[in-house]
């Protein structure tokens, strides 16, 4: 990054049309010239304007310019950031049951808007670590907590259902999630945990997975998605497609509430829609404030040097044009 | 110029040009140009060698023998120096300006002419007429003209040969030696300058500076025509330029040349770098036999 210390000089370049307003109006009358009878036949002969005659205008110019950038001062800054941050450590724990598929989201199910809500919050959080874990009948770790936010993004955009699996184990889910956050030593640690059923799977029971979390100091935001009542959901019909049917999907509110009355976040948050779904994650968003206390070092490097040095240059070129090459009668 | 230089400048100029004129013009100045203002002579009879031309048939008729009629060239003639003043005529890269060529010749053939008893008159131009000494006699007029040429500021700075060629020929009435000594950077006065050739004896000296032939390689150059006052800005290194601005005064040259030639004028150009007394007196030596020949 360049910069200049005194700016203002730069509007120096300004003169600029004065100058030439100089040279074209005021210099051409003054100017002594060699009186010459013949100028009429020079003129006839003369109708190429080489731009050679300019060189003069040119190089006075140019040298303005680059004097007005040398007493602007530019320097480069290279800034060194103390990456200390004393962020807070975030694990998305996701749902990624075959309930998920639910499009109650409409336009999109239950995941994508799941998806879209968590690179949201990625995004917001620039300065925690965050880590993915997915759950279903089994939970895996996706990504450990990170500050590559970029592949974070990216994870979060190959997600999908896993057909392959029935059930949803919402112990398990915590319970990996717990395990990528205990040896962490930032001072709040949360785990989001979006899902939209009832734990029926999974060898840790949520309650268990709760009360470790609050012994580790593990605070779990908990994200119902979809509402209660018969939902549209996608099944595979074999002649004509996908097609999809009413289905009662059944949330477990309690057990979630009192998971998130456990870890000492008060109740699960309910979204039904987009838009509550966004605002929840806001909610969450603005209750775990990070203050970052980010020391930035700057080490300068002056440019005003080289300027004079190309200054110098052009210096020496004219007075060699002047006197050795293209000399200049008056 | 200051007085005294003048002064100073004149002495020096009748000093070398009285010698010259000794010399050189003494006897060839009389039979330089053709005496037409005739004076009546003699009647007599016609012998071998007398030209027909000459054989008077009043007088043939009347005693029946051919006789012819002489006369005697009558000398005095008017001698005009048509000078252009005009301010290209102050330019020069050499040691003279053309003004100083311009005032030497004119000394040295007002002096001849002196010394031949002729009167001499002299015309300053510009783009009008300057300043007009009717033709006289005498060293002290000889001295008058030459120091009008050298002390005479002109105001204006463009030429106009045709205005001098018409006033001359309003002045005139007896056939004279004209002398018209300028560089000729002017238009549109051939015409004029022919009838004039056709009643008088018309010399034309073009003084031109070597720079005006050929653009020395100087860089670039802000110039300014001391005449119209129009600028230019030139690249003089420009080898394409140089050589244009070469060819087309060349070609100006011989046109002028021709121009002249057509006209029947002697022209003699004279180049402020040069000695020009040898050329003056071959030009001379070229004339006096050319006239002796027609």
């Amino acid at each position: 990054m360049t910069q200049f210390i005194n700016p203002l000089w730069l509007l120096l370049i300004l003169i600029l049309p004065l100058y030439w307003y100089y040279e074209w109006k005021v210099k051409s009358k003054k100017r002594p010239r060699v009186q010459y009878p013949l100028v009429k036949v020079i003129k006839k002969v003369y109708k190429y304007n080489h731009w050679s005659l300019y060189i003069p205008i040119i190089i006075k110019s140019v040298l303005i310019v680059l004097i007005a950038l040398a007493l602007a001062r530019p320097r480069q800054v290279i800034e060194h950031k103390d990456i200390n941050k004393k962020g807070i450590d975030i694990v998305f724990a996701l749902d990624l049951s075959g309930s998920m598929l639910a499009v109650d989201f409409k336009p999109v199910n239950r995941i994508e808007a799941a998806k879209n809500v968590a690179a949201d919050f990625v995004n917001l959080r620039e300065n925690d670590r965050i880590g993915i874990v997915t759950f279903a009948e089994y939970a895996y770790t996706l990504s450990p907590l990170t500050f590559d936010h970029n592949m974070l993004l990216h994870t979060i955009e190959n997600l999908d259902v896993d057909e392959d699996q029935n059930g949803t184990a919402i112990g398990s889910g915590i319970a990996t999630a717990i395990t990528r956050l205990k040896d962490s030593e930032a001072k709040s640690k949360i785990i989001i945990l979006i899902t939209d059923g009832r734990n029926n799977a999974g060898e840790i029971d949520p309650m268990t997975a709760a009360e470790l979390a609050k012994t580790l100091g593990i605070k779990v935001y908990c994200v119902a998605v979809g509402g209660t009542g018969p939902v549209d959901f996608p099944f595979l019909h074999p002649i004509f497609g996908v097609q999809y049917r009413k289905v009662e999907i059944d949330i477990d509110i309690p057990a979630l509430d009192a998971i998130a009355k456990t870890t000492g976040t008060n109740k699960a948050s309910v979204a039904t829609n987009t838009e509550e779904l966004n605002r929840i994650m806001e909610e969450i968003n603005s209750l775990e404030k990070t203050e970052i206390t980010q020391k930035n070092y700057y080490e300068y490097k002056e440019t005003f040097p080289k300027i004079l040095y190309i200054i110098i240059v052009i210096i020496l070129f004219d007075i060699l044009r002047r006197t050795v090459f293209r000399r200049e009668i008056l | 110029m200051e007085a005294s230089e003048i002064l100073k400048k004149i002495r020096k100029i009748e000093i070398t040009t009285r010698a010259l004129v000794n010399e050189v013009f003494s006897g060839e100045y009389h039979s330089m140009f053709k005496g037409h203002g005739l004076e009546f002579a003699e009647v007599r009879e016609y012998q071998e060698g007398d030209s027909y031309k000459e054989i008077d048939w009043m007088v043939t008729a009347r005693m029946g023998k051919p006789h012819i009629k002489k006369f005697n060239e009558t000398r005095e003639l008017n001698v005009f120096f048509l000078v252009d003043k005009s301010a290209s005529s102050l330019y020069g890269t050499y040691n003279n300006i053309k003004s100083d060529i311009i005032a030497e010749i004119t000394a040295l053939l007002s002096f001849s002419a002196l010394s031949n008893n002729d009167k001499v008159g002299l015309i300053l131009f510009s783009d009008q007429i300057e300043q007009y000494s009717p033709p006289r006699k005498g060293k002290r007029n000889a001295l008058k003209i030459l120091r009008d040429i050298l002390y005479y500021k002109s105001d204006n700075k463009g030429t106009k040969i045709e205005k001098a060629t018409e006033f001359v020929w309003k002045i005139s009435k007896k056939r004279s030696i004209i002398f018209i000594i300028s560089d000729f950077y002017d238009e549109g006065y051939e015409h004029s300058l022919r009838i004039l050739s056709r009643k008088h004896d018309v010399v034309a000296f073009r003084i031109v500076d070597p720079s005006e032939i050929t653009i020395p390689d100087a860089g670039i150059m802000h110039m300014q025509d001391p005449e119209t006052g129009k600028k230019i800005t030139v690249n003089t290194s420009s080898k394409r330029f140089r050589e244009n601005f070469h060819s087309y005064m060349n070609q100006q040259s011989l046109d002028l040349e021709k121009n002249f030639k057509k006209m029947k004028i002697d022209l003699l150009t004279i180049k402020t770098n040069e000695d020009y007394i040898p050329n003056l007196i071959k030009f001379f030596k070229n004339r006096v036999k050319r006239i002796r020949k027609g």
